[in-house]
Parts: C-alpha cells; sequence; structure tokens
C-alpha cells in the first residue's frame, strides 16, 4: 500500500477577533506550506473544512478557496466535520491521484452573536431543536450517562471546553524526502446514529468503530502499550474518559484512572475543544508528537456532532 | 389539529453575525468616503487588484503597495435585473463590472443614469466597452454602495 | 494510479418536482438511496462507506443536516463523509466515492443525498450570503446575474443573440420530453422562450432551471466487487477552481475570461488524460454537462471540447447536439435547464452518464454510447467537477 506521511502542521488560535476571516486562512495555508518546506506549486488538491452557520457564510469554501491555495488546483469541502479533510487528503494520495495535498480546517465562531444558538440549527427541527439541543447540552447528557453508569458527581458547566478561533492545516505527501515525517500507519472514521435518545450515551460507540479500523490497519492490537501518546478531543471532562475506553487506553468505567501507558494530550493545556475545528487540531498535534519523536507512535482522535456522533482516528508512526 | 394531509413544520433561522473586515477592508470603504478609489497590487504578477485586497489568490502571494485607481473606465459587463427577489432592490436596475485605469480587475457596481424604461431599447445603449464614470456619495456610508457608475 | 478499477453499479433517481410533500428530507434521501441499492443488486449491509451531497445547510434548514440521515441511510456505524462544493457538490461526491474505492480501503461506497430547493421559501436570499461580505453582499448578486453577466460576455465575445440560447432550452425540453424522471418536459419553441419575462437580461425564465425537489443516489464499486456486473467504468476525472472573483475574469490580465468556461476546460482535460480520450467530439457519443441556464450551456460544451470557442451556437443552430445528429448528444435527459435538485445535480449528471454507457437510459438512450461524459459547476462559475465514463476498460478508441 502507498505510504503516506504528513510533513508539516500549523496551528493557530486567533486572538484577535477583528482579524478578517479569509485572510487568516491565507496566512495559514502559507504557514502550513512553510512548516512542510513546501510551496503551493507543489500540491496537487486542497483540501478544507469549515461551516456556514459557525461564520456566517453560505458555501463558504466559496470565498475561502483563494486563500486556500485552491486556484488553478482540485478543491473538495468536506463540513461534516473538520478531520474530514485530513482523511480525504490521505484517501486520495492512497489512490494514486496526486502526490502532496493541502488540507485545511479552520472556524471563527466570534463572528456569531450566538454560537450556542447557530448550533441549535444543525438540530433537526422536529424533536431536538424544540428541546434547544446545542453541543454543550449534548455533550452534557454524555457525560451524564457515562456518570449514571460508572459512579460519580454530576458533571457541571465547569467541565466543558470552550470554543474559540481557529485556522490550523497539515500538507500531506506520498513522498516526504529527508524530511521528518508522521506517517500514517492507520486511520478510521464513523458515524453512530443522529438520534440522542436512542444512542447509549455512556460509550462513544462511533470512536470504539474508528478506532478499530485504524488499529487494525495499523498493527495496534494492545493500545496501551503500543501507543506513546494520545490528542483526544474532549467532549467534557467526563467525556474525555469515555473517549479514552473507546480507544482501549484505559477499561471500561476506569478512565478516570491513570493507568500507565500512553500519555494523553500531554501539554495539559485547556484545548477549545468545542470549536468546530478542533478535531483536525488534535489529529495535527499528534501528527506533530510523531514528526518530533521518530519511532514513536501517536493516535488523534477527533469527535464531530451532537455527544460525539462521529468519530475519526488517525495513527501516526514511523513508516512501518 | 389536522388529521388529514400532509403536515408541515414552520422555520425560520434567526443567525446574526459581526463579521470582522480587517484593515484592508477597512482602508478601502474608508477610501470611497475621499473619493478614492484604491487598489492593492500583487508583486507576483503586478496586477492591481480593485477593490483592495490583502493577497493575491493567482499567486498565493500577499499584496503590497496601495494603488489609486482613476475614477473612470469602461463597462466590462453587465446585466439590468427585471424580477424582483425578496429582500433585494425593486427593478429595474443595472448590475455591473467596470474596469477603471489604473486596475486590472472589474469593480461591482450599480450601473444609474441610464433610461431602463423600454428594456429592448436599454440592451443596445447600454453595452461592453460603454465608457463609465465613478460618482460617489454625498454622504457615504463606509459600504461599497457609496460609489456608483454613470455614462461618461 | 493504484489500478484500482472503479465502476458505477448501481443508480437511482426519484421523479423530479416542485415539492414533495409526502417525506422528510432523511426519507427522501433514502428513497433514492434503496433504488440505487436495489439497481447495483445490494443492501445496506453490502455497503462499506458513504459518501453524502449537501450543498448550502441552510436550503433544507438543518445545519450539518446529512448527520440527519444517517438512520434513515441505514449507515448506523460506517464512515460517513459529505462534501458541499455548491452545484457542484453531486459529482464532487462522486469523486469522493471514487478515491475511496480507489484507494484500496473500501469495496463499495455509497453516494445518496437530496434536495428541495423551492421549499425553503427564500432560496436567493440565502445564497445571497455567499458573496463576499463587504464587497459583494451589499449588491443584489445572485445565482441568475452572475451567469446573466456571463452571457452578455459571451454575446460580446462571439456575436450571438438570445435566439441562439434560447435554441438550449427548445433541445433540452425536446430531450427531457423523453425522460419520465425529469422535471421540465413540456416541449418549448424559440418564439415561446423569447417571449417569457425577463429575469435578469438576458436570463429569461426560459432560459432558466427550475427549483426541483427530489434525490439522487448511485453505487461504486470496485471491479473485484463488481464480479462481473456491468458497470459504467470510471475512466477518468478532474476538478478545477477558478478565481472566486468575477471582476478578475475580464480585462487583458484575466486568466479565463467570465463569457468563456476555461477552467472547466482545464477539469476537462485532466479527466480526459486520465481516461486517454484525446478527442472528446469522436469519441464521447453522449454528454451530461452542467448548465443550469440555456446561455451556459454553449460555452461548456466548447470547454468539453465537443466544438471550438465560440462555435457551439452555430453547431447547434445546424441541429447538432440532438439525437440522430451524428454529433455528441448533449444532456439527452434534458439536463439541468428541466431538472435542478442543486444537492445532486452532479449526482444526477453521473447516473445520466452511467446509464447511457449501460444501455440503460430507455427513451432517451444515445444509440452506441461507449463513453459518455458528465460535468458540473458549482459557487460563482468556480468549482468544477468532470467525470468520464465507459462500459469497458480497454483503450479508448
Amino acid at each position: 500500500m502507498t505510504g503516506v506521511a504528513v510533513v508539516g502542521t500549523h496551528v493557530h488560535w486567533l486572538d484577535d477577533p477583528a482579524a478578517n476571516l479569509e485572510e487568516s486562512v491565507f496566512h495559514a495555508a502559507r504557514a502550513t506550506l512553510a512548516a512542510a518546506g513546501h510551496t503551493i506549486e507543489d500540491v496537487d488538491a486542497v483540501v478544507i473544512s469549515c461551516v456556514d452557520q459557525v461564520d456566517g457564510r453560505v458555501i463558504e469554501g466559496m470565498v475561502t478557496s483563494g486563500a486556500a491555495g485552491g486556484v488553478g488546483r482540485d478543491l473538495t469541502v468536506t463540513p461534516s466535520a473538520s478531520e474530514h479533510a485530513l482523511v480525504l487528503g490521505h484517501l486520495r494520495l492512497l489512490a494514486g491521484l496526486g502526490r502532496t495535498v493541502l488540507a485545511l480546517a479552520w472556524c471563527k465562531p466570534s463572528e456569531g452573536v450566538d454560537p450556542g444558538h447557530a448550533e441549535v440549527v444543525s438540530a433537526e427541527p422536529f424533536l431536538l431543536r424544540p428541546l434547544g439541543m446545542n453541543l454543550a447540552v449534548a455533550a452534557g447528557l454524555q457525560a451524564n450517562a457515562y456518570l449514571a453508569r460508572h459512579g460519580g458527581h454530576p458533571a457541571g458547566a465547569a467541565d466543558l471546553p470552550g470554543t474559540a478561533d481557529v485556522v490550523c492545516g497539515a500538507v500531506l505527501t506520498t513522498d516526504p524526502g529527508d524530511r521528518p515525517a508522521a506517517w500514517v500507519r492507520g486511520v478510521g472514521w464513523a458515524s453512530d446514529r443522529y438520534e440522542l435518545g436512542e444512542r447509549d450515551l455512556s460509550r462513544l460507540a462511533a470512536l470504539e468503530i474508528a478506532a478499530g479500523t485504524a488499529y487494525a490497519t495499523a498493527g495496534i492490537t494492545d493500545p496501551t502499550t503500543q501507543i506513546d501518546v494520545a490528542e483526544v478531543q474532549r467532549l467534557s471532562r467526563v467525556g474525555l474518559y469515555a473517549a479514552c475506553e473507546a480507544l482501549g487506553l484505559s477499561p471500561p468505567g476506569h478512565g478516570f484512572e491513570s493507568a500507565g501507558g500512553p500519555v494523553v494530550n500531554p501539554t495539559g493545556e485547556d484545548l477549545a475543544d468545542a470549536a468546530p475545528a478542533a478535531g483536525f487540531v488534535r489529529l495535527a498535534r499528534a501528527a506533530a508528537h510523531a514528526m518530533a519523536t521518530p519511532g514513536s507512535t501517536a493516535v488523534g482522535a477527533a469527535l464531530h456532532g451532537f455527544a460525539g456522533q462521529g468519530a475519526a482516528v488517525m495513527v501516526f508512526g514511523g513508516r512501518s | 389539529m389536522n388529521r388529514t394531509g400532509p403536515a408541515f413544520h414552520d422555520q425560520t433561522w434567526d443567525l446574526s453575525y459581526r463579521h470582522a473586515l480587517g484593515e484592508t477592508v477597512g482602508r478601502f470603504l474608508g477610501g470611497l468616503a475621499d473619493g478614492r478609489l484604491l487598489g492593492r497590487r500583487c508583486p507576483g504578477c503586478s496586477r492591481v487588484l480593485l477593490p483592495a485586497r490583502a493577497f493575491c489568490d493567482r499567486c498565493h502571494l500577499d499584496t503590497t503597495d496601495w494603488v489609486d485607481v482613476e475614477p473612470r473606465g469602461e463597462l466590462a459587463m453587465f446585466t439590468i435585473v427585471n424580477e424582483p427577489f425578496r429582500n433585494m432592490p425593486t427593478p429595474p436596475y443595472v448590475i455591473a463590472y467596470a474596469l477603471l485605469d489604473g486596475a486590472d480587475t472589474a469593480l461591482l457596481g450599480y450601473l444609474r443614469g441610464v433610461d431602463l424604461t423600454d428594456l429592448a431599447a436599454a440592451t443596445t445603449a447600454i453595452r461592453v466597452g460603454l465608457p463609465v464614470r465613478v460618482v460617489f456619495a454625498d454622504e457615504p456610508t463606509g459600504r461599497v454602495t457609496d460609489y456608483w457608475f454613470e455614462p461618461a | 494510479m493504484t489500478g484500482v478499477a472503479v465502476g458505477i453499479v448501481g443508480v437511482g433517481q426519484t421523479p423530479f418536482v416542485s415539492r414533495r410533500t409526502d417525506v422528510t428530507y432523511p426519507e427522501l434521501v433514502r428513497e433514492a438511496a434503496v433504488l440505487a441499492m436495489a439497481d447495483a443488486g445490494v443492501t445496506m449491509v453490502d455497503v462499506d462507506a458513504v459518501v453524502f451531497p449537501l450543498a448550502p445547510d441552510a436550503l433544507i434548514g438543518v445545519g450539518n443536516g446529512e448527520r440527519w440521515c444517517v438512520e434513515a441511510l441505514g449507515a448506523v456505524g460506517k464512515p460517513f463523509m459529505r462534501v458541499n462544493n455548491g452545484g457542484a457538490t453531486g459529482l464532487t461526491a462522486v469523486q469522493t466515492a471514487y478515491l475511496h474505492v480507489a484507494s484500496g480501503l473500501f469495496d463499495v461506497v455509497l453516494v445518496a443525498g437530496a434536495d428541495r430547493v423551492s421549499e425553503s421559501g427564500s432560496a436567493q436570499s440565502v445564497l445571497n450570503k455567499m458573496w463576499d461580505v463587504a464587497y459583494e453582499r451589499p449588491y443584489p448578486l445572485n445565482t441568475i446575474n452572475m451567469l446573466a453577466l456571463s452571457a452578455v460576455r459571451y454575446m460580446h465575445l462571439y456575436g450571438v443573440d438570445e435566439r441562439d440560447f434560447a435554441r438550449v432550452t427548445v433541445k433540452n425540453r425536446r430531450h427531457a420530453a423523453r425522460n419520465p424522471l425529469a422535471h421540465l418536459r413540456t416541449p418549448i419553441t424559440e418564439d415561446e422562450v423569447l417571449a417569457t419575462r425577463v429575469l435578469s437580461w438576458p436570463i429569461k425564465l426560459g432560459d432558466a432551471c427550475p427549483s426541483s425537489t427530489g434525490g439522487a443516489a448511485v453505487v461504486l464499486m470496485s471491479e473485484r466487487a463488481a464480479a462481473g456486473r456491468p458497470a459504467a467504468w470510471i475512466r477518468g476525472l478532474g476538478q478545477n477552481c477558478e478565481t472566486f472573483w468575477m471582476g478578475d475574469r475580464v480585462g487583458p490580465t484575466a486568466i479565463g475570461d467570465h463569457g468563456d468556461a476555461d477552467a472547466l476546460a482545464v477539469a476537462f482535460d485532466r479527466a480526459y488524460a486520465m481516461a486517454g480520450v484525446t478527442d472528446p467530439a469522436a469519441q464521447v457519443q453522449a454528454a451530461e454537462v452542467y448548465a443550469p441556464f440555456s446561455s451556459v450551456e454553449l460555452h461548456v460544451i466548447e470547454a468539453a471540447g465537443l466544438c471550438a470557442k465560440g462555435t457551439a451556437a452555430g453547431h447547434l443552430a445546424d441541429g447538432a447536439f440532438t439525437f440522430d445528429s451524428g454529433t455528441t448528444v448533449v444532456n439527452p435527459s434534458g439536463g439541468v435547464l428541466c431538472t435542478n435538485p442543486i444537492a445532486v445535480t452532479g449526482t444526477v449528471r453521473a447516473a445520466e452518464a452511467a446509464l447511457q454507457v449501460l444501455g440503460r437510459a430507455g427513451e432517451h438512450q444515445v444509440p452506441g454510447t461507449d463513453v459518455a461524459i458528465a460535468s458540473a459547476i458549482g459557487g460563482d462559475h468556480q468549482f468544477y467537477s468532470t467525470l468520464v465514463v465507459a462500459n469497458h476498460l480497454e483503450a479508448i478508441a
């Protein structure tokens, strides 16, 4: 099978809400290419991810395609999940259509007067929207379902991650040359059912499936010993435990405990995991770990939709 | 409650945004109040992009110099809007792009000062290549509609 | 190239109409998916992954509405990915599905979606938000007048008139009369088109596509999984983007004129190179090419390499591009001009091209079709997606 590697990543949390979004995407594209030692001319295709109702632009790929380096190139927009930009870029290179792909994702919720309300319009109109379902509410339901099964104190608002403006990118290639490379050893993605009432929210089923597929390809049979670092998007403090269990990093109900093994979210910082582009950020960070420490194996886990309806997992490491 | 026939759910999306324009766009809009049309040059292809943009999407480079573009040029394309659309102005009106002296890209604007009472006659009076001048609003509002085109 | 051959082995389309008051959006998607899977001889159990075409969320009223459709498609637990390239979405989705299979990771991939454009109540004001915040939204730009501008350029460049555009509508309605699934099927004359009310000159109601509701789906398989099923093999694909800024498409320093479709020609060239098509006019028998207005079809025909730039109107007036003309038949289904369910219009193009090479297009079959092309356009005439399909895997003669 063709090998595909990430050779550069870039993550920029925007600190100035007055920054123009399209210009921010442009700068992120250039910074990502620079980090990878590439120019836009080397790029065969571009894949981007952004969400219309978060950024207030309809068919957002239109006005941002130039910033992303898409003019004269094949460009595809995958709005369902920021991490899909990386996944699709990877698929394209596996399929042999090109050598180098630029993947970008971003979100600028600061431009929404009420981002939580923008999430409500992602709820289907018959059952969930009248209830005011949004990401925070769904995350709370997930956390409390986990706690109801495994015991613990009720989850509160302080346990929820924030959202933020961020632009991020990665360059994937089949030909890294001498550059530090995070080879994609395995990838998996999946979507659970939409209606929350029909899911067992104490588990993250889509994440379990995605991890299973990624691990199988990567030859990981014991995640607790074969993975060095994990970057895991968290729905909440409690949601992180559920995610670690779905990733096989700890047994069910034992996510609270540190079982040794992989370091999860090593920088310990309070990442704005509720930002729509945070999934891409987590995968990019995992790739960065693998590039920084040759021979190590890093896993990135991303979630999207209410209570992690969808998930993607990528395993990065040495060539094979 | 209606128990026969299809059921419907009425819904309106009421989402509000406050979009950040950034310095480059802000300066272009401010220039209109001074009767100036500001473009930016790309160091790669040397084009003067009007209205001013912070980067060139053809070369994928930051633009550099500010360039004052002349308030005159020719129509590159136009259309006469005849059909009312929800939340749009009352027709008929003309939307056009004009290539102004000193700019490489055409600028979007209304074309005013033309007789639109007879549509057929208007489609010959207004043509690609029609010389136009840029007119600035007496009381600018800080939006791109602070200028428009009129036949020169 | 990995050497994995990928084919379209099943297609499904619901009849396209103005409204469907009997189904929710997920149910409409499911209808099309069930048709395509039945056509392919599979069920959801056999499908390895799903690609979902959905253009602006605002038109169906549910943000990220693709997530709402997982259960209806029976796709719970499967890889599920949505694409949105504006009007090109439906064909970009087919390209994305191709990548899924050609990667070697999946054998059977479903593309399924739907649209219900007229039911949003304010499609044009929704679409106003696709324009640049400061420089364009204050103007009443929309999909109709943006292409009226293009038509004016085309008229200026090549000396055509409104009757040349009307001929396209006449041809496509005649074709749609043979297609029981098409939305607008009533034959029309040139004079009738010319007499319709002007929307944005030169585009009149008779030059414009309808707002259609309906679903479309296709099933792609690797050669191994197809196991001898007849397939419309995807021999080539290509995408390209033009600059978003329409003002950049005129003048001496423009790369492609707004009146032409040069960036689409580049996308076609990429697909043709992959497929080994060197003379499209001679080697392609049927062309399902996205054109939501009559004027657009002329420069699309040229971009597809079916005739030289600026000559499509003359050829059309001479009787080309229709059945029994001895030339490539353009939009034998009636095309987008007669049926436009935005999110899946591109999928319909792929489905129709597949039906042609499979010999299953019924009354609108172009006899002897071995090679067909499909294309779609999205954004402000900005995103281009192209496909070449054939009923065999040998070199295209």
